[in-house]
């Protein structure tokens, strides 16, 4: 299936002109510039900078979690068991958020947990961005009946109540990451081919499109340079705050007993653990929250200040 | 609509695997496995058993729960009542924090109560539901000891039973999400009425600034509110899962939880169905609410 539609993506035959060369380098000049443009505004907007913070730690913690973990995530210490964070009494600096009750360290748990909430959210929006575009694009451009039908099947799946549907699933298929990462990758296509479609539809219309094609540029590049470079503004977007929600929709099946087997520390499964001796314990659950708010934080912020930063329309604006 | 879903529910039950491997305890002999097939009729071709599995749903008949041994919809139908109430808290809850302080970060944007809205708005979408519970719980019931940390009581007046103040933990954890998002179409929705040419002419005709609101700028940015309520039903239903199972609120989201705990899949099923069902009938219920609204839209039109 997924061969089949890869071998008729509309930018399959892109034609070979005389200027093709040229044209890449104008284009990289340009694309630089905007990526200076872009990375000043970062630093302009105190959100935006706190989401690329927040997200570039995250990825940095998943990355060297080994290195950068206190302790062993899964080594237990029964004697130090349920020792709070060290501010509060009866804490000590070498557990600096506590452990759980098999006196693991929660701080090291969370370093790994990015592990699972990240490979989730990347494989997921792995799966969901290019597949759905693809979706979008044919549906955009064939019209007719292929679009009714992806229209139809698009509309169907996202009137669901997603986290039922998403439950649903779950249960059925048994816990694994790789069933957490199918079900959300696959879940979140509808939403991307929305969102391509919408576009497609919105530059079919406007009227540098128009014009290229009244002046003879043939369909492959006008899909490579006009369609493409505005489609990854919305679906950049569109994927950060998906990503901010597989995070979270990942610790509510965790904390359901329906993601990651509880011997891999993820921060729903850990929530979870927590819930049973929630009130003398509460850190246990406590602290896990406080992670996802801060990556859906982030991820949400940086989002904002993604759609602001590749629009090119918005950047016109504002210069 | 309905049928596509029915189609969802049955190809998502048949490609995942064998369901007898989940009915039948490990150790079964292949012939006790095909028994079980053939009593669950498993073995005939599958577009009989979809026609089967359509027609006991459209009787919503999903069988017996293995944990309660009794009917599915029985169960659903004892549990449904509560979880409505709690939503209908929750909504009332969204309601009443989101859209006034929407309306104020709209019309005064730029102001201290728009950054404060933008910051509850964008918190609301972040903070996971059955955590902000568990927050809720230590804060308010184990700390403070205001409020129960779960269950559900309740007083009568006449022939109705009401909840107390045990339902305002929940029905807070559970009304976050809607709230939040109120709050950013109401801002949102706001700021786009703000400039139209009506509100300015009512301006320059001098009106006074609280009628245009309530005449001009309230009314035109709720009509869009009902589509937008509608679409929270699913997110109400999808979070009382979470907020039912860690309150014990007696509703159909914490049975839920609880059966796909249990591997209770009959009763998984018909809970799903169920749940796609109201969401549907609701956002009917809502266009055509709308067409009402406002005469200028019509169904079918679009």
């Amino acid at each position: 299936m997924s061969e089949f539609l890869i071998e008729t993506t509309p930018g399959g035959g892109v034609p070979e002109g005389p200027f093709e060369h040229d044209v890449d380098i104008e284009r990289d000049v340009r694309l630089r510039a905007r990526g200076a443009v872009a990375l000043k505004r970062l630093a302009r907007s105190k959100g935006g900078m706190f989401g690329a913070i927040v997200v570039l730690s995250l990825v940095i913690l998943a990355l060297f979690a080994p290195w950068i973990a206190p302790h062993d995530p899964l080594a237990q210490n029964l004697s130090a068991a349920n020792s709070p964070p060290f501010w509060s009494d009866g804490g000590s600096s070498d557990y600096l958020i506590g452990t759980d009750t098999l006196g693991r360290d929660i701080l090291s748990r969370l370093i790994f947990g990015t592990r699972v909430s990240l490979t989730v959210a990347l494989g997921g929006v792995g799966i969901a961005a290019p597949l759905g575009m693809l979706l979008g694009l044919i549906a955009g451009y064939a019209g007719g009946k292929v679009d009714a039908v992806i229209v139809g099947v698009v509309n169907l799946v996202l009137s669901l109540p997603y986290l039922l549907f998403v439950v649903f699933v779950a249960a059925v298929v048994g816990r694994s990451l790789l069933n957490v990462i199918l079900i959300f990758g696959i879940t979140s296509i509808p939403i991307f081919a929305r969102v391509t479609r919408g576009e497609v539809l919105k530059l079919r219309e406007s009227t540098f499109v128009e014009a290229a094609r009244n002046v003879g540029v043939k369909k492959g590049q006008i899909l490579r340079s006009h369609l493409l470079p505005n489609l990854v503004g919305p679906l950049a977007t569109l994927a950060t705050f998906e990503m901010s929600g597989m995070i979270l929709y990942e610790a509510g099946l965790g904390f359901l007993g329906l993601s990651v087997p509880p011997s891999t520390p993820s921060w729903g499964n850990m929530i979870d653990a927590g819930r049973r001796v929630l009130t003398i314990y509460p850190w246990i659950s406590i602290a896990p929250g406080v992670a996802i708010v801060f990556a859906g934080l982030g991820l949400n912020l940086f989002g904002d200040w993604l759609r602001d930063a590749l629009d090119p329309r918005s950047q016109r604006v504002k210069q | 609509m309905v049928l596509g879903v029915l189609v969802i529910v049955f190809t998502m039950l048949r490609l995942t695997g064998d369901p007898t491997d989940l009915l039948a305890p490990r150790d079964a002999t292949e012939q006790q496995r095909e028994e079980a097939r053939a009593a669950y009729g498993l073995d005939r071709p599958l577009t009989t058993q979809f026609v089967d599995f359509v027609g006991d749903a459209s009787k919503l008949e999903f069988g017996n729960s293995i944990r309660y041994k009794q009917p599915v919809r029985q169960v659903i139908f004892d549990r449904l009542p509560a979880t409505v109430e709690l939503a209908i808290a929750a909504m009332i809850f969204a309601l009443f924090i989101g859209v006034p302080l929407g309306v104020l970060a709209g019309v005064k944007s730029g102001s201290r109560w728009d950054s404060l809205s933008r910051g509850l708005g964008l918190l609301g979408q972040t903070i996971p539901s059955f955590w902000l519970s568990l927050v809720l719980i230590v804060v308010f019931a184990v700390k403070l000891r205001w409020l129960p940390s779960f269950g559900r009581e309740t007083f009568s007046i006449g022939f109705m039973d009401i909840p107390n103040k045990s339902i305002l933990l929940p029905a807070i954890a559970l009304g976050l999400f809607p709230m939040a998002q109120l709050l950013r179409f109401t801002r949102s929705s706001v700021l786009e009425i703000v400039n139209e040419d009506y509100v300015r002419i009512a301006r320059s005709k001098g009106l006074r600034m609280p009628l245009i609101y309530t005449r001009h700028i309230l009314r035109n940015a709720l009509i869009p509110l009902i589509s937008v309520l509608s679409l929270q039903v699913g997110a109400l239903l999808g979070g009382s899962l979470y907020i039912e199972a860690v309150f014990s609120w007696p509703g159909a989201g914490g049975l839920l939880a609880e059966a796909v705990s249990n591997r209770d899949f009959q009763l998984v099923q018909g809970l799903a169905f169920f749940g796609a069902l109201i969401v549907i009938v609701i956002s009917l219920l809502a266009d055509i609410l709308y067409t009402v609204a406002d005469p200028r839209i019509r169904i079918g039109d679009s």
